[in-house]
């Protein structure tokens, strides 16, 4: 890994860690235990568009790890590594494979995943089933929230994609 | 053809695009070489439809009848059962657990987490089951209290 990258990385994995913070420190909108912005997603979906798979899930994964340590909230760490790590690969999967679609559906469907792993780990941790009873909630919950952050870094892209380019070759 | 649905499609695109849609499926897919895939607009559309979708159904699911009993679960496992139509008077439910701690109030046809001492108490927040489907749930101390209503349980409708 050149050094250059290293350093986006680990700038990347800093904003990332203070908007996961920042936000812990939200009021939540509605009390169903897994919505919320998901700013964070912002600085994975920027790694995954111009770093590899590979260093946005090391970015991804020190996130969590830290952003449990930090908020030293230890009991929701299972639930955003599952729904975080899950996201990340239909993620990085549409990116590849899927040709041409659009990075805000992109982040949508992975805002979804996320939501819809986080119920799964929920009802098996739970051990009932009537928590998918909030469902369209999360659902909706992740449409909402993956559209902003995709239109986030659709705008980013925009403004500034050719100069992170020419910065990293 | 083609001119035909070019045509069409300029005349509806300002006001009828989502009956457009409806009515000429094929053009929502664009074909490429790779295969088919979806035009950003069309992406919009299809979380929009999904949105309408959930919306239709948190309305549907909100009109049920008033539940008649709750199960309260802590690990998967149920602690309990209280009739919510015959309680008279408010009842108390401790739940104790190393260092976990849920307090659940019972009155006369509702219940609610009175108190908790959960890292986000989004439990307590859920406030009063009285007449919903939707269960209160506390993820970090794993306690769902489940209301059950007439329809599920038919048994007990014919009883009553």
């Amino acid at each position: 890994m050149k050094t250059k990258r290293l350093t986006l990385c680990g700038i990347l994995c800093a904003v990332a860690l203070t908007i996961f913070v920042l936000e812990a420190q939200l009021p939540q909108l509605l009390p169903i235990p897994g919505i919320k912005p998901g700013l964070a997603n912002i600085v994975t979906l920027f790694a995954l568009l111009y770093l590899t798979p590979g260093e946005t899930t090391l970015i991804l994964v020190a996130r969590i790890l830290l952003g449990a340590f930090f908020t030293g909230n230890s009991s929701v760490l299972l639930y955003s590594l599952s729904g975080g790590l899950g996201c990340l690969g239909v993620e990085s999967l549409l990116f590849l494979k899927g040709n041409g679609i659009p990075v805000f559906a992109i982040s949508a469907i992975g805002a979804i995943v996320h939501n819809l792993i986080q119920i799964c780990v929920a009802a098996l941790m739970t051990q009932t089933l009537a928590v998918f009873w909030y469902l369209p909630f999360l659902l909706i919950a992740g449409i909402v929230t993956g559209l902003f952050t995709g239109f986030c870094i659709h705008a980013f892209s925009k403004s500034c994609g050719g100069r992170i380019k020419r910065f990293l070759s | 053809m083609q001119k035909l649905d070019k045509k069409l499609k300029n005349q509806y695109d300002s006001v009828g695009t989502v009956f457009f849609y409806v009515f000429f499926l094929k053009n929502l897919f664009k074909m490429t070489e790779e295969g088919m895939h979806l035009k950003p607009r069309n992406w919009l559309l299809l979380f929009a439809v999904l949105t309408l979708i959930c919306f239709g159904s948190i309305l549907l699911l909100n009109s049920r009848s008033e539940a008649l009993t709750a199960e309260i679960y802590q690990d998967g496992i149920l602690i309990q059962i209280v009739d919510l139509t015959t309680l008279t008077e408010p009842m108390e439910i401790r739940l104790t657990d190393g260092g976990r701690e849920n307090i659940i109030l019972a009155e006369n046809g509702q219940i609610s987490m009175h108190s908790a001492n959960c890292p986000d108490r989004l439990c307590v927040k859920q406030g009063i089951i009285k007449n919903s489907i939707y269960p209160i749930v506390c993820l970090p101390h794993k306690v769902v209290i489940k209301p059950v209503s007439a329809a599920d349980n038919p048994v007990d409708a014919v009883t009553n």
